[in-house]
């Protein structure tokens, strides 16, 4: 072969391998679904909203709250156990705290879990937003129910979290964690201030009713329930002319010492309102007796189907058993 | 590396590139003719040359000139050729060229004006044919350090049959005038070298395969001449491997090489022992492969631990930058280099049988008590517990029962058996290898199949039809092939391959191991058979008898041994690469490229016919019928016989064999790699430049995951001057997919400098110092061995699953409630990278007797992947939980580490017969973490406790509670329970008290716990390989040992009865005798004995379980006698080597208190590793 041909035969294969080279590395997992992909997608859209009413039953676990037990144990209502790891005698006792590590069973209640739920708010809402997600085409008008529901799981998350630690930081956006940011508690009034915000948004935009198949859905009615009691709160000694006995660490101690009259009457108000919301499943006394009808009918039909449920399910368990 | 040369015509016309040597004749042949006709002119019929030290070549340059003769030659001809004067006027081509060739090993032919130089001493007349009678050789040969070689090979090539050396390395044999002789000797380069009757006494030195500063090192991605190496490296050879009986590569090599740190920490379980290698310590805190060198197997990254010793023929590790740039991303933990053995040229093949059989065992089991110690502790223990308890308890005379038992209770004294006795046996292990190994100057070939075979060690594995003995056989096969389809064109087929099967009981090693160490001595293994009525069913079903299990002690060992059902396993791996290459001369002379492909696969499939096991809540019960007493086991604790009913605590028959299958053990796997490589080597003068660049693809598919891509590029230059002043560049370029786009690829670029200071004028008069190099290196290295947790984190992904909610009117209207936000990526995530300084120092002296290499290192290792997220023991720092996710890895930790190490040989000879030496060397490395963005360590009360800081530790540094003494009485007692002082439940005398670290009168994890001792993977790891010879005799011996290590023991390894499985209780050891009793408060030192968990003594970061890890073994030891070749020559046998060795025959360490090996794990649940004794044979025909 003459030398010609050599260079020509190293050419080309230069140019194959730099031309394959440059792809080469261009893998990324397909079993993997990313930003774009979720919020180009009404059914995903739907799925992320769903998920926060998930996050809602794991954020007020009721009378499990501390895992097996209520939080009555840990007030004056009764007395904490020392059963199945004793979570409430472990919070009387003090054994909650950063140094010493938090009790895992206890899960669910941390400071930072409603943070994780309220950032998952927080994805969504800005998600749909940057996204311009697409709205459900069989049933138009889902998408801006979806995100004043999930306007309304924010404030209520933040009001969770707030009843357990008192000054809170309320996160209405998405935090970076490359930003060098700095938190610190803020005081009431201004947790105020955002978390009606958030409810009067919710307030707009929510139907006073669902149809049928959305029936357990955020309404306008619960969240203006909410409003009443995040008002009622704020009218509540703690936050408004009380005083704390010993150390007051609060963020905004100086401003509860005051007593302001018009906060009583802003809570009354947003009750007020509340009742009088015509339609709503919510109030089961003020609205028609023949909506309130359906509303308990719905209510009892559905634990009905549970309680029954349930049951069968033990009794098939305990045949099995036999 | 044959070449044909034609000198540069005087006719302009220049077209030379050849297929085959045929083609090239022709082709000059036909360029003869052509430039004959229009160059005629310029020819003379006369020349006259004066020239002093002039060389074969400058002459023919002239005659060329001159008169337009044309010479073929080889280029290593005229290698062979010596410098010569000339002074001669008006002469012929022939007078001239009879006079070149006077005192040449060469001749010529002149045929029409071509000259053909060949081998053999001048003729004058060139075209005469003389028959030459053949010539008597005789001569004498010795190794590179002046030691008679004995039994070495000389042969003529091209004939069959030759002698060998004698006792004091002479040899006689007659060859043909002009002749080949070839030398060849087992661990030895073959040389071959002309004969003529001019020099009929012919010494030869062979050098050995690996030591020589001739010979040439393994080196990323080529091999340099040992003197030209400015990167730190170190190589062993087959020689060295071969000495260890083990079935585990790297279980051969603590204690070999320095730099080296070897530790067989995962334990000795037959077909799943090998040892953690690393090079230089460890210099990251990421964990598991990210701090493990990468391994190169003939190029490409691959397995080492199973391949044969025998195919090995180097085994190099490279330290410093240098020597890795050209790995870049990927080469900053260092690498392990494995080349295979080839064929070489010889004039027939070498085929070598070996066989060996050996015979292994644990090499230790911890001892306990007996079942009269037991007892006794037992009893204090249980009051310790609680003064009023209720328990039964060992009467007086039952503990003195026991010590007269005989221990299966046939005399009614009450049980007292060791379990490990019962359990374990010494195995036989035996190895198969048949090597072929020759070639000829087209053809090089290497192959060879291997069987190795281990059985496993337990005992009783045949009492079911289903044999459960573990079995570990290994089938090595390669076929390692070089063709040179021209002068300038090869090819070559690499295949290796293996199967690993494994045959294991259904249980496992540890389960065994830990029964074994826990299970207490007084109770049975199989029930007695009584008389009584309620038993006859259970008895009937079971003539095997009944197995001994309760509620408590759920597993009975035999029954995990021989009634679990068996697992078969098998691996399989395929390693194959095809290279072409070829010299291209053409473009410029010594540069070559070469292309390879390479395709690797592997596969598992392991049929599992374990019996199931069962469980009922956290317990968990073997699968075979077990039966106790029906009135208690505690009826065990009085002696005699027992004569009522049994019953069984979970079923009362055995379960079938389940007949599962896996094929994902190993995980199928398939790896394509492609290698481009342009080489280049030439000298000018004393000039002397090489250079590599080599393109890189690489991709490797595991299961069904995402294939596993690297690419990039390689490069060197070097440069030396002479072979004094050495300079060289090294650098990688390359990524992975792992990183964004655009931040993938990483520049790796590294610089060395040498002097060899024994190649200057002033120093060649020394007759001291035979050799002295210098060398420094600095450099760039990655490391992208992240987990794969932490595969594609420059990516953003949402994780979708399947939970709904029920939403509507309607039962089980569920909507899918089931998209959220992954964990957070970082986008911009890079790899880590190291910046590597070494120093190092190569000597020899005295006669080359006495060697030095040493070497200083410091690595500054830099964007660690940091993560609060998995694991947090070392308190890294968090973002503030309102973001409300965890901070994703950031490059951020930044780990120091440095250190030195040397060998220092000694070798020479006490008379002709005797030769010994010995070679120690030490390896030292610290590292520092300097950054892990750690928390304040501050105590609740405000008080700053810097000395819990992780930062400014080592990596794995142990925290720990300070020992500071026994509770002396119970007023003590009394007040430390009232200050709340200790937080493991309330102390009585003699329990432990720890140090109060920062005074604030209470132990706590964080404020009380600092550092103490070392980290469990030695600092410092040294050996010590010696040996000697004398006539056909050989020994070889290598001390191995560690030390600036610390071991937590814990549970059954250390603590009084302790707590397994959850509720199941254990056993003691002779260090619990000394325990604090009011009696021996002065002189106890271990605290009161307490039954089951009590986390105040028996704690994991006590200080008083850290012991010094330290070490010496005799690793190994190898006693061999080659046969005088005498006896079985007639037989075609060339060399037979008989040989005994020994693998962890001896270990001297600082556990004898808690009697385990020093290579143990923690928690005592760890197969001891094997010592093994091996006896075997070497033939080669």
């Amino acid at each position: 072969m003459k030398r010609t041909n050599y260079i020509i035969i190293l050419l080309l294969g230069y140019a194959t391998l730099t031309t394959s080279c440059s792809k080469f590395l261009d893998k990324t997992p397909d079993n993997q679904i990313t930003e774009t992909q979720v919020f180009n997608s009404w059914d995903r859209v739907n799925g992320e909203a769903n998920k926060l009413y998930r996050e809602m039953r794991d954020r007020d676990k009721g009378i499990v709250t501390l895992q097996d037990f209520s939080i009555a144990g840990i007030t004056d209502e009764a007395k904490g156990t020392q059963v199945e790891t004793g979570t409430p005698d472990q919070f009387n006792f003090g054994s909650f705290g950063p140094s010493i590590g938090m009790v895992p069973k206890a899960n669910g209640i941390y400071w930072g879990d409603y943070y994780g739920s309220i950032r998952k708010a927080n994805v969504f809402i800005a998600g749909v937003e940057k996204y311009k997600s697409p709205d459900n085409p069989l049933q138009p008008g889902d998408l801006k129910n979806r995100v004043a529901e999930a306007h309304f799981m924010r404030a209520y998350f933040h009001w969770l979290a707030a009843r357990w630690y008192g000054d809170i930081v309320y996160m209405d956006y998405v935090a970076d964690v490359a930003a060098n940011e700095q938190f610190v508690r803020q005081p009431w009034p201004d947790f105020v201030k955002k978390i009606l915000v958030d409810l009067d948004f919710a307030i707009a935009q929510l139907p006073a009713r669902h149809i049928d198949q959305e029936f357990g859905r955020i309404d306008k009615g619960a969240a203006m329930a909410l409003k009443a009691i995040v008002l009622y709160m704020n009218a509540s000694p703690l936050y408004n002319g009380g005083k704390l006995p010993g150390n007051d660490t609060r963020a905004g101690k100086e401003a509860y010492a005051s007593y302001d009259k018009n906060k009583w009457k802003l809570a009354a108000d947003a009750a007020k309102a509340a009742m009088d919301l015509t339609g709503a499943v919510a109030c089961v006394t003020v609205c028609t007796p023949a909506m309130a009808a359906i509303s308990r009918l719905k209510v009892i039909t559905r634990f009905m189907q549970e309680s029954n449920r349930f049951t069968s399910t033990t009794r098939q368990s305990s045949l099995s058993g036999c | 590396m044959k070449k044909t040369s034609l000198l540069p015509s005087p006719n302009p016309v220049s077209v030379i590139a050849t297929k085959t040597m045929l083609v090239m004749k022709l082709t000059a042949v036909f360029l003869l003719a052509a430039c004959l006709q229009v160059s005629a002119i310029g020819n003379a019929r006369t020349i006259s040359i004066s020239e002093r030290n002039t060389s074969l070549e400058k002459v023919f340059k002239e005659i060329n000139r001159k008169t337009g003769y044309q010479f073929f030659y080889q280029d290593e001809l005229l290698q062979l050729a010596n410098e010569f004067n000339i002074d001669i006027k008006d002469a012929s081509v022939e007078e001239v060229l009879a006079l070149s060739f006077k005192d040449q090993p060469l001749n010529f032919t002149i045929s029409d004006k071509t000259v053909t130089i060949k081998r053999g001493a001048a003729v004058n007349l060139p075209t005469a044919a003389v028959v030459v009678p053949p010539i008597v050789i005789k001569g004498r040969i010795i190794d590179q350090n002046g030691k008679a070689l004995s039994g070495v090979t000389v042969s003529v090539v091209g004939e069959k049959g030759g002698v060998t050396t004698n006792d004091s390395g002479y040899y006689t044999i007659t060859a043909p005038d002009d002749g080949l002789l070839s030398f060849t000797y087992v661990g030895f380069r073959t040389e071959t070298l002309p004969v003529n009757k001019t020099a009929t006494a012919l010494n030869v030195i062979l050098n050995s395969a690996v030591t020589s500063l001739d010979d040439v090192v393994v080196v990323g991605y080529g091999s340099q001449k040992k003197v030209t190496v400015v990167g730190a490296v170190t190589s062993i050879g087959t020689a060295e491997l071969r000495q260890s009986p083990t079935t585990n590569l790297s279980n051969a090599l603590a204690g070999r090489m320095p730099g080296l740190m070897v530790n067989q920490f995962s334990g000795g379980e037959p077909g799943v022992d090998l040892s953690e290698v690393f090079i230089r310590g460890i210099a990251t805190y990421s964990s598991g492969a990210a701090q493990r060198p990468i391994v190169i197997v003939d190029g490409i990254e691959r397995d080492f631990q199973y391949l044969n010793p025998e195919e090995v023929e180097t085994f190099s590790i490279l330290k410093d930058a240098s020597s890795t740039a050209v790995f870049g991303v990927r080469g900053a933990n260092g690498v392990i280099l494995v080349t295979t053995r080839r064929g070489r040229i010889m004039d027939k093949a070498t085929v070598t049988l070996k066989a060996s059989n050996g015979i292994s065992s644990p090499v230790k089991f911890p001892k306990y008590l007996g079942s009269a110690d037991y007892a006794m502790l037992y009893n204090e223990a249980i009051l310790n517990d609680n003064p009023n308890t209720t328990k039964t308890r060992f009467t007086p005379e039952q503990i003195e029962n026991y010590r007269k038992s005989k221990g299966d209770n046939s005399d009614g004294l009450g049980y007292n058996i060791d379990l490990f006795d019962y359990a374990f046996k010494p195995s036989m292990q035996q190895d198969y290898n048949l090597n072929i190994q020759g070639g000829n100057k087209n053809v090089k070939y290497f192959v060879m199949a291997g069987l190795t075979n281990q059985n496993g060690n337990y005992r009783h594995t045949d009492l079911t039809p289903n044999n459960t003995n573990a079995v570990f056989k290994r089938y090595n096969f390669r076929s390692n092939i070089d063709i040179n389809v021209t002068e300038n064109f090869y090819a070559k087929l690499n295949l290796g391959g293996r199967i690993q099967n494994r045959v294991a009981p259904g249980t496992t090693a540890a389960r065994v191991v830990n029964i074994a160490n826990t299970q207490p001595s007084i109770y049975p293994i199989i029930l007695e058979n009584n008389d009584n009525a309620a038993n006859k069913n259970y008895i009937a079903k079971h003539p095997e008898g009944l197995l001994f299990g309760s509620q408590l002690y759920r597993y009975n060992i035999l029954g995990e041994i021989a009634y679990s059902g068996f697992i078969n396993e098998y691996k399989t791996f395929m390693d194959g690469s095809f290279a072409l290459g070829h010299k291209l001369d053409f473009i410029t002379k010594g540069l070559t490229v070469d292309l390879q492909f390479s395709y690797d696969i592997q596969a598992g499939n392991t049929i599992d016919r374990t019996v199931p096991h069962e469980s009922e809540g956290y317990r968990e019960y073997g699968g075979y019928a077990t039966f106790y007493p029906q009135q208690g086991v505690d009826v065990f604790m009085n002696g005699g016989h027992y004569t009522g009913a049994y019953s069984s605590p979970r079923r009362v028959e055995n379960n079938t064999l389940n007949n599962g299958f896996t094929a994902s053990t190993p995980a199928p796997q398939r790896k394509n790699n492609i290698q481009a490589t342009i080489n280049y080597a030439r000298s000018f003068g004393m000039h002397n430049f090489t250079g590599l660049l080599l393109g890189l693809q690489q991709r490797r598919t595991l299961s069904n995951e995402i294939p596993f891509s690297n690419q990039g590029l390689a490069f060197r230059a070097t440069y030396n001057f002479d072979e004094r002043y050495l300079f060289e560049v090294n650098a990688g370029y390359n990524g992975s997919e792992q990183f964004a786009k655009g931040r993938r690829f990483g520049f790796f670029p590294a610089v060395a400098a040498g002097w060899v200071i024994s190649n200057e004028k002033f120093m060649k008069s020394s007759s001291a110092i035979e050799y002295l190099k210098v060398r420094g290196s600095y450099g760039v290295v990655g490391n992208d061995m992240l987990s794969d947790a932490t595969r594609f984190r420059y990516l953003q992904f949402f994780t979708v699953n399947g939970d709904n909610y029920n939403i509507g009117a309607d039962l089980n209207s569920g909507v899918p409630a089931n998209v959220f936000e992954g964990l957070l990526s970082n986008p911009y995530i890079k790899w880590e990278t190291a910046k590597k300084a070494n120093i190092g120092v190569e000597v020899r002296a005295l006669r080359n007797r006495l060697s030095l290499t040493a070497d200083v290192f410091k690595e500054h290792r830099y964007d660690i992947l940091i993560s609060p997220q998995f694991d947090n023991t070392l308190g890294i720092r968090n973002v503030s939980a309102v973001v409300g996710a965890p901070i994703p890895p950031l490059n951020q930790g930044i780990v120091d580490n440095k250190g030195f190490e040397f060998e220092l040989g000694w070798t020479d000879n006490i008379g002709k017969k005797f030769s010994y030496y010995i070679k120690p060397n030490l390896t030292f490395a610290r590292n520092k973490m300097v950054f892990l963005n750690e928390i304040d360590r501050t105590a609740p009360d405000g008080k700053s406790v810097s000395y819990a800081a992780r930062t400014g530790k080592r990596v794995n540094e142990q925290f720990v509670y300070i020992f500071d003494h026994f509770v002396a009485d119970q007023a003590e007692a009394d007040k430390l329970n009232t200050q709340l002082y200790q937080k493991w439940g309330k102390v009585i005398p003699g329990d432990v008290v720890y140090k109060d670290q920062n005074g604030d009168g209470q132990i706590t994890d964080q404020e009380d716990r600092i550092a103490k001792g070392n980290p469990r993977n030695p600092e410092i790891q040294f050996g010590i390989p010696l040996g000697a010879s004398y006539k056909g005799f050989d020994i070889s011996l290598l001390f191995q040992g560690a030390t600036n290590t610390s071991v937590q023991l814990i549970n059954a390894a250390s603590y009084d009865f302790p707590t397994y499985g959850q509720d199941i209780i254990g056993r003691v050891k002779e260090a619990h005798l000394n325990r604090w009793t009011p009696a021996t408060a002065a002189t106890a030192t271990y605290p009161a004995v307490h039954y089951g968990t009590n986390n105040n003594n028996k704690n994991p970061t006590s200080s008083l379980f850290l012991l010094d890890g330290s070490y010496l073994r005799l690793k190994s030891m190898e006693v061999g006698y080659t046969v005088p070749n005498t006896l079985l020559k007639r037989y075609g046998v060339t060399r037979t080597r008989v040989f005994a060795q020994g693998l962890n025959l001896l270990t001297w360490d600082r556990l004898s208190k808690f009697d385990v090996d020093p290579e143990t794990n923690t928690g005592g649940d760890w197969y001891p590793i094997q010592k093994v004794f091996n006896f075997g044979v070497y033939v080669t025909f």
